[in-house]
């Protein structure tokens, strides 16, 4: 199918620069659910204008950096999360219990939480609906949650990556961000960061979606550690 | 094959080696990139300390999981600063009251110096790279390269933009486009 990339190329060119923002994050998403994941020309339009953005850099002239940074780096860089403050260290293991438990519980709940949808299914309502004009294959998911806003994603079964986006949201706190996670069993993998631009959001995700639990999102540190560290906020299971 | 053939061939090796948990590796790629990382963050955020945890943030990425860099989509510096182009343009638009008033309160001459005093690296600096997006980026029409560098440089966004300059949003995005377009261009036959 030949499809019109024009307005996706323009989009892509602006995204590629940081530009994006307002409900042009969404029209991306959606027409990018449009075309599929595998659209070899959305792909092309997305990756070389990331390389062509990423190059501008080096117009600027280096600055020299603090020498010990990378040994810093070295040093701190194998632990999965950075330590929370206030936290002593004997309390760290109950906390990593605590957090472990409550990982696992929304894994539970997700579960839960599927069967609920597949159980609503039969009676002819689903959460996990299929796109409008899109490939019949494509799947949409609407997260739950108590925060203000809305957060989608849409992805296709079987195959890796995915977009999430996401309106009307609050800024997630002061140096803070949202990190979205792909959950199976209780093993929550980061999908990465995301700050809202005008109560927007926008975030390719590279998992394969179809075979997670559960998808959600939280609020970090805008270090984007890697493992979570708060509750979730939204939740999709996935059906 | 070029000479950035050959570097980008380089790059690829460094990142496999850390995939591998060489902690040369590693320090080989920040000595290579981390200078023009902080460049970047800098001018974004204009501050030199947030611009050092913007790096810190980004190579420990790096570090912490190396998996994340996919050949397939472009060169390992286009995936390092687009990193940290983002983090820059996370924090610029989370903090665009601090950074407004962390500006009025350095004056001018004070805000070149943040931009411009620190030692230049070129030992690692891949000047030839450098010369290469200098020119193509000279060779825009004034008007496209303004709202390139004020959305990538100044991390301001499309409707900003508009606002700041009083053109249609429309026109500010298809001179992104055109702009990015002969950028594209320009740089293509140069990459990898």
């Amino acid at each position: 199918m030949i499809r019109d990339h024009d307005l996706i190329e323009e989009l892509l060119a602006v995204q590629a620069l940081g530009g994006l923002d307002g409900g042009d994050i969404e029209v991306l998403a959606r027409l990018r659910t449009e075309h599929g994941f595998g659209c070899e020309e959305c792909v092309r339009l997305e990756t070389g204008f990331e390389e062509t953005a990423g190059r501008f850099a080096f117009a600027l002239e280096p600055i020299e950096i603090d020498p010990e940074m990378a040994d810093r780096i070295l040093a701190e860089g194998v632990a999965p999360t950075r330590p929370e403050p206030s936290v002593a260290a004997p309390e760290v293991v109950d906390l990593r219990e605590r957090r472990g438990r409550r990982w696992y519980a929304v894994a539970a709940v997700a579960a839960a939480f599927a069967l609920v949808v597949t159980t609503a299914a039969i009676v002819g309502t689903n959460r996990t609906t299929h796109v409008t004009g899109a490939s019949p294959t494509q799947q949409f998911l609407t997260f739950e949650g108590t925060a203000q806003g809305q957060v989608s994603m849409a992805y296709t079964p079987g195959r890796a990556g995915g977009v999430l986006w996401g309106s009307g949201l609050a800024e997630p706190g002061p140096d803070q961000v949202y990190e979205v996670w792909a959950i199976t069993g209780d093993q929550p993998v980061s999908q990465g960061c995301v700050s809202p631009t005008d109560g927007a959001i926008s975030l390719q995700v590279d998992a394969d979606v179809g075979a997670t639990d559960v998808m959600a999102v939280t609020a970090e540190s805008s270090g984007c550690p890697a493992a979570p560290t708060t509750d979730p906020i939204w939740v999709a299971p996935v059906a | 094959m070029g000479m950035i053939d050959i570097s980008e061939a380089r790059d690829r090796d460094l990142v496999r080696r850390v995939r591998d948990r060489d902690e040369d590796a590693f320090r080989g790629l920040f000595a290579r990139y981390a200078p023009t990382a902080k460049a970047l963050a800098q001018r974004v955020v204009r501050q030199s300390h947030l611009a050092e945890e913007i790096v810190q943030e980004a190579f420990m990425a790096v570090w912490r999981n190396p998996d994340a860099y996919d050949d397939a989509r472009g060169s390992v510096r286009s995936w390092l600063m687009g990193m940290v182009h983002h983090r820059a343009v996370d924090l610029v638009r989370r903090e665009e009251a601090y950074r407004r008033r962390a500006e009025d309160s350095i004056p001018e001459a004070m805000q070149d110096q943040v931009d411009h005093a620190d030692e230049v690296v070129e030992r690692v600096a891949l000047p030839e790279e450098r010369r290469t997006v200098r020119e193509a980026l000279d060779e825009l029409p004034d008007e496209q390269r303004d709202v390139l560098e004020m959305m990538y440089f100044d991390g301001l966004s499309q409707s900003q933009i508009a606002g700041k300059t009083g053109l249609p949003l429309g026109t500010v995005k298809s001179r992104t486009l055109l702009g990015m377009r002969r950028m594209r261009a320009a740089l293509e036959g140069t990459e990898r």
